[in-house]
């Protein structure tokens, strides 16, 4: 059974190499029928990808032991639902998992895309499948998921497509399972976002590069590639904030973002992705940026290879990496191709991509929106550097008296902590700002609300207790943004009241249908805010306390009181858990008891390995986050750790608000058909109002 | 960079510019990429099997400075440590045994602490009773040199000071004994 | 019977060599026990020294704050804080004494002497210069493009130029 999925990968590999060919030469040869061939080879290899996928997640739900990779990934004692999603847990699974969402983008981008660019077609289908097919032959070359193990004549046991000479099939009768840390819910749904966003980028980037080979660089395809990026970017979005959920849950330090290398390689291609949104609306408007849009798209997509090397090569050691594998020089390899085949294509099309453009004024939404995209790619640029530092650090320390080392959040927060300030506030005054030019009055119109706002939150936040001027500063900024985010909605419904009488939630909600994009994006401006708050309340204000209690023995962390009340052993499914029993008092009003505990888990991926289930009880001012450190003597000790993380909650809720704004933004609803008939009578509105 | 956001540049002027952003550009990936295989280069098994042994000087908690260069015409046996290591435990008494053996013969066994707090160190010689220098590894300079890449590590110098042997993980008295005869029988 | 926690670690197993020995130590645990060379007159407390031990990384890790880290070496590292500061070293002391013993690492930023100045300048500088270059260039394009722009191409008072919001603010106009 498990080598008609390694048939399947085999086949698609030589479809995919067929249709890049069919359709390279199908567009210069000018001959239609080979391009439709190309086009049905990405749909042959999108199939097969498929089928092969769905035979690796029925060895691994039928626990198959004769596969390698269930082997290790998968356990007797192991749920369902976790054997399914064994399917990513793991190198070779993952590599396949993330060929199969790329073979999902390749189909459905192609299927609704078809009709409507018919020059650039062949070029996208030929960057789609070459794209595959890189990642079939990391498949079937590298990292296999197919592979059986075996038992070699000098009793080694090895993993191996092929039977090696003299082998024999290695008996198994139970896998060693997944890692534990990876059995939690946040950690199953995380990667899967992550990838849908990283896979994602490759459909945008195979647009760009048809454009630049076709030289078809008109405004024509930037709705496509908006939207085709929005998708990605929402889940990758999605992804980033659900890591840190995870690690806020689940590795129990208090925190939830550390400036992980794996951390770091899913927000760099975020960075360019969100730049590049920003800056496309220049290029529609004023058809400006062209090349700068070319070199973002091309970015992004090497930024999301990049992470995927970074991850998997051992390059950079990080918490989150898979196992050393030999992966490395196959991914250097395609992102060199990739790096400079685009870049050759960019430079040898710059003449093309000129447009006759200049800025009318300082003070405009153009000049706020260019240099707000230099800083989101200089922080994108920052973060590369202090990821790849240890590299750095090493290559210098060859010359130059430099010490070799890796950088962590102290570095980070120093150096990007003022951009994302900067940004925010980039973030609040662009909207305020009129394309082209704004005039002295409409400044004064516009900036007024807002700065008073964010003046009165910041003297609010003082008043409440927030002394340290970062936060200050912090707050000021979001409250400015908040100010001018307002205004925007206060006077958009405002003038639906006055025209159509509409009440204030009907006025707001046909803002929102009529001009999805707009208002849409003021939604996911709402949520980034959200997070702002979260952050600044979590990095300048957690509280921290750690302490050995005896039963009926307590500490305090902030306003609370913990007491230490029992240890008990509990059984789980896969594991045994030990769990401690807290008892809460908060500002001496007692609350429900805390239950952190630690679970071992029985499979062998488990052994050595507890992982920490956290009390955390959530809330809108500030979490408690309880963490059993460890017990001695039948628990008649146990040692705790506690945080009162401020405002953490907000991170979560303004996650889900930047989602619901992007939903808001591409959800197709306004159609073009109801557009035209609002269109048609709102004329009429005006006759009847005059 | 230059001109990809400045499509607009006065035409004298266009050629410069646009010849110096796209080097600046080709620079740039280029060193990413080299960056790169550097990186993938040094990331592997770089421990140091064969040849030259790096030179390094290592102070022991008695104070006595002992430096590989000035150690020639002597096997010396480079064995890395620590007392959070686990399996550290399994090969302590073996390499004391192999020591009190061999001290006379023209065989140094030097124990290098690495990332260790001192108190512990004492304390772990003590336990087993070990009679060989050990030292400090500061900042992790000889576990960097040597290519170490977990412990315990146990590397064989020849006395022209060229690397013998290493052993990954625990070492045995048979193993050592073993290679020390092929090595003072030469 | 409960399993022991206080001594039970991973195994610093060889097979598991750079970032694969982290993810197995990093899960092993220590519960805060004072080494027996932390037996002193008035031993800190577990917070005092976590205030210092929260400003220092784990070496063998990345990223890892060193108050956070289950590795038993990170546990011992503690230990050594809990020492010193029982024998009165202020927390600069501390630090200072790991970076000379562990190296800079352990700060998770470089220190700001000689060379490893580096480590800030390089990103601060290509910033700065990036800021100013494109200061510069809209300058420029500003100053080029001025003559060409007519009054109308200026939208004074209007913050959207959509049609849909124009109309809305030509109706908040009418208003006025």
């Amino acid at each position: 059974m498990a080598d008609l999925g390694l048939l399947a990968l085999t086949i698609a590999l030589f479809v995919a190499a067929f249709g890049i060919a069919a359709n390279l030469i199908g567009a210069w040869q000018r001959r239609p029928a080979l391009v439709v061939a190309g086009r049905n080879a990405l749909y042959v290899v999108s199939a097969f990808v498929t089928f092969a996928s769905m035979v690796l997640v029925a060895a691994l739900v039928r626990r198959d032991y004769s596969l390698a990779y269930v082997v290790g990934h998968v356990s007797n004692d192991l749920p369902l639902f976790y054997r399914v999603a064994a399917f990513w847990g793991g190198q070779a699974g993952s590599l396949l998992f993330w060929t199969l969402v790329l073979s999902l983008y390749a189909y459905a981008a192609t299927v609704a895309q078809w009709e409507r660019q018919p020059v650039l077609r062949p070029y996208v289908t030929a960057v789609l499948l070459t794209t595959q097919l890189f990642f079939l032959v990391v498949l079937l070359f590298s990292a296999n998921p197919f592979a059986r193990l075996w038992v070699l004549p000098d009793g080694n046991i090895e993993p191996r497509v092929v039977a090696p000479a003299g082998a024999v099939a290695h008996q198994v009768t139970d896998g060693s399972g997944l890692n534990p840390l990876l059995q939690n819910y946040w950690m199953v749904i995380h990667p899967v976002m992550l990838y849908l966003g990283w896979v994602g980028m490759t459909v945008p980037f195979a647009y760009a590069v048809a454009a630049l080979v076709t030289r078809q660089l008109g405004n024509d395809w930037i709705r496509v590639m908006r939207r085709w990026t929005l998708v990605p970017w929402m889940f990758l979005t999605a992804g980033i904030l659900m890591g840190s959920q995870w690690a806020y849950v689940e590795l129990g330090w208090g925190g939830y973002w550390a400036w992980d290398p794996v951390e770091n390689a899913s927000l760099l291609p975020w960075l360019t992705a969100t730049a590049f949104l920003h800056s496309i609306m220049i290029q529609e408007r004023r058809g400006m940026l062209k090349v700068w849009n070319m070199v973002l798209i091309g970015t992004t997509f090497g930024l999301t290879i990049f992470g995927t090397f970074l991850t998997r090569s051992g390059v950079i050691e990080s918490v989150h990496a898979f196992a050393l594998s030999n992966i490395g020089p196959l991914f250097l390899a395609f992102m060199a191709l990739t790096f400079f085949g685009y870049l050759w294509l960019l430079l040898s099309r710059w003449d093309d991509l000129r447009s006759v453009n200049q800025l009318d004024s300082v003070l405009s939404r153009e000049s706020a929106f260019l240099f707000q995209n230099l800083v989101f790619f200089g922080i994108m640029g920052v973060t590369l550097f202090g990821t790849l530092y240890p590299l750095i650090s090493d290559f210098l320390s060859r010359f130059l008296p430099v010490d070799r080392m890796s950088l962590a959040a102290p570095w980070f927060n120093k150096v990007t902590g003022p951009l994302f300030i900067v940004l925010l506030a980039l973030m609040g005054s662009a909207p305020l700002l009129a394309w082209r030019r704004t005039g002295r009055a409409a400044l004064r119109e516009n900036f007024t609300f807002p700065l008073v706002f964010g003046l009165a939150t910041a003297l609010l936040a003082f008043l409440l207790g927030v002394r340290r001027p970062y936060a200050v500063l912090s707050f000021a900024v979001i409250g400015f943004v908040l100010g001018g985010i307002l205004q925007e909605f206060y006077r958009g419904a405002q003038a639906r009241r006055a025209t159509r009488g509409e009440s204030w939630p009907a006025a707001v909600w046909t803002l929102l249908r009529r001009n999805q994009r707009r208002y849409g994006g003021y939604i996911v401006h709402l949520g980034v805010l959200m997070i702002a708050v979260a952050i600044t309340g979590a990095n300048t204000y957690q509280i921290e306390a750690q302490a050995n209690l005896a039963i009926n023995e307590s500490m305090r962390v902030g306003n609370y009181e913990l007491t230490y009340m029992d240890l008990r052993q509990v059984a789980g499914p896969t594991y045994d858990q030990v769990r401690a029993v807290v008892g809460v008092k908060r500002n001496g009003l007692v609350t429900d008891p805390v239950m952190p505990a630690m679970n071992f888990y029985r499979s062998r991926a488990g052994q050595d390995q507890p992982t920490n289930e956290i009390a955390i009880r959530m809330g809108l001012t500030e979490d408690l986050y309880v963490v059993l450190a460890g017990w001695e003597n039948n628990g008649q000790t146990a040692s705790f750790k506690a945080y009162v993380n401020p405002l953490m909650s907000w991170m979560w809720i303004g996650g889900a608000v930047m989602i619901l704004g992007t939903l808001a933004a591409v959800w197709p609803h306004a159609t073009a058909e109801e557009r035209r008939r609002s269109e048609a009578a709102a004329p009429a509105a005006g006759v009847r109002r005059a | 960079m230059a001109d990809a956001l400045s499509p607009t540049a006065a035409p004298k002027q266009v050629g410069k510019r646009r010849a110096l952003s796209r080097y600046l550009i080709l620079v740039l990936a280029a060193g990413f990429v080299a960056l790169l295989a550097y990186g993938l280069m040094i990331s592997g098994d770089r421990r140091v099997t064969e040849g030259q042994a790096p030179d390094f000087t290592l102070t022991s908690f008695e104070g006595k400075t002992y430096r590989l260069s000035e150690l020639q015409g002597q096997v010396v046996v480079l064995n890395f440590w620590a007392t959070w290591c686990v399996s550290c435990k399994d090969e302590a008494d073996d390499i004391e045994r192999v020591w009190r053996q061999y001290r006379d013969r023209g065989v140094l066994v030097l124990g290098v602490n690495y990332l260790d707090q001192e108190p512990l160190n004492r304390q772990w010689i003590q336990n087993y009773d070990i009679t060989y220098p050990n030292g400090p590894d500061i900042q992790g300079r000889i576990y960097n040199a040597y290519g170490v890449q977990g412990l315990p590590e146990t590397f064989i110098v020849d006395p022209q000071g060229q690397v013998a042997k290493v052993f990954i993980g625990p070492v045995t008295e048979a193993q050592l004994v073993a290679e020390l005869e092929r090595l003072l029988r030469h | 019977m409960m399993p022991q926690t206080s001594r039970r670690r991973a195994q610093h197993r060889h097979a598991l060599a750079g970032r694969a020995l982290c993810l197995a130590l990093a899960l092993g645990l220590a519960i805060a026990v004072g080494s027996a060379a932390a037996q002193t007159a008035s031993p800190p407390t577990l917070d005092q020294v976590n205030a210092v031990a929260r400003e220092l990384y784990c070496p063998l890790c990345n990223g890892i704050r060193l108050d956070a880290c289950d590795l038993q070496v990170c546990a011992q590292m503690r230990d050594v804080i809990a020492d010193r500061l029982a024998a009165g070293a202020t927390k600069d002391q501390i630090k200072a004494e790991f970076v000379a013993q562990y190296g800079p690492t352990v700060l998770g930023e470089p220190p700001r002497q000689g060379l490893n100045w580096l480590g800030w300048l390089l990103p601060a500088g290509a910033l700065a210069a990036a800021g100013l270059w494109l200061g510069f260039q809209v300058r420029r394009w500003t100053r080029s493009a001025a003559p060409e722009a007519g009054p109308a191409a200026a939208a004074p008072g209007s913050h959207a130029p959509d049609p849909y919001l124009a109309r809305v603010e030509q109706d908040l106009a009418h208003l006025d």
